[in-house]
């Protein structure tokens, strides 16, 4: 007698026969509820453990990355970090290339700027471009 | 969930558990308890959180489903990292099981060959006889979606295994001499 039906059946149906595992043993049914017993009633389970050690293992990435950056040449106190507010201003002369860059992004770190958006007639014509852009027409 | 009702759930979803994880990984039985056995430690600690707005099956499924791919993330970090041939061997199904094991080596490596969503739907549709409904829930995702996923792994695993059905024999014709 043929095999009617879809090839793709029987191929499904040779699939679902050979991989699966052997039907678990008594013995392997009670090994598996006693060490799943085990892990329950451990109070050092593999979530509580990787709760407790991934914030630790963060914090030691976020503090390897922190002294890269502080050891690397040229970045030394770079103003506004640990400066407080109201001391002496860096001028623009008096930056370093990193101190710059993070003048830019905050620019009243730099003295002489106002916050007035006067002072963005200065710009290029090219930056006052992006800058309306961006802030708009204020 | 009292303590009793837990021991229920995993007696009852105990074998199928390890099955699907078994299937998921790719034929590793110590690694495939160990994952079912991940899957109801978090499901039992994370029961307070079940907001029983699927089945409970469904939600411990989903948990198996995702510690089955951490556990391939894991493996694949772990080949990656030592190279070893002990790793490498982990692909291959082990232990027993019923069948030739060559023939079960290629069924995981053409289960390998697809992508995570094909591989877990087909294995929960086709393999474990989840409906595509079901397959959805557990998954996260939507069914029109996963039945793309699954006509493309089926046409994947088609090409691969194509020999394991063989044509059904023809009438022989009679010779013309």
């Amino acid at each position: 007698m043929s095999d009617s039906r879809d090839p793709d059946e029987r191929v499904l149906e040779r699939m679902r026969e050979l991989y699966r595992p052997e039907p678990m043993s008594p013995s392997g049914r009670v090994a598996f509820d006693a060490a799943l017993r085990a892990r329950l009633e451990s109070p050092w389970t593999r979530a509580r453990r990787l709760r407790l050690i991934a914030p630790a293992v963060a914090g030691l990435v976020a503090g390897i990355a922190l002294w890269l950056v502080m050891s690397l040449p040229g970045t030394a106190p770079t103003p506004g970090f640990g400066v407080a507010h109201g001391t002496t201003s860096p001028t623009a002369e008096s930056l370093t290339p990193q101190a710059w860059d993070y003048a830019v992004l905050i620019p009243s770190e730099l003295e002489g700027w106002s916050g007035d958006t006067e002072q963005m007639d200065e710009l290029p014509e090219e930056y006052l471009a992006l800058a309306s852009a961006i802030f708009g027409d204020r | 969930m009292v303590q009793v009702d837990f021991d229920d759930f995993v007696r009852t979803h105990r074998e199928r558990a390890v099955r699907l994880a078994w299937r998921l990984i790719g034929g590793d039985q110590a690694a495939a308890e160990d994952v079912a056995q991940d899957a109801f430690v978090r499901a039992y600690q994370g029961l307070g959180r079940f907001r029983g707005d699927a089945q409970l099956e469904t939600w411990f499924h989903r948990i198996l489903v995702r510690q089955a791919h951490n556990y391939r993330r894991w493996r694949a970090l772990r080949r990656l990292w030592s190279a070893d041939e002990e790793a490498d061997q982990l692909a291959d199904p082990q232990g027993r099981g019923p069948g030739d094991p060559a023939l079960r080596r290629r069924l995981a490596r053409a289960l390998e060959r697809l992508t995570r969503p094909q591989r877990e739907v087909f294995v929960l549709v086709y393999m474990e006889g989840f409906t595509l409904r079901e397959a959805a829930q557990v998954m996260g995702r939507a069914e029109g979606t996963l039945k793309s996923h699954l006509q493309r792994s089926l046409q994947a695993l088609r090409k691969d295994l194509q020999d394991l059905a063989p044509e059904p024999e023809k009438p022989e014709e009679p010779n013309h001499v």
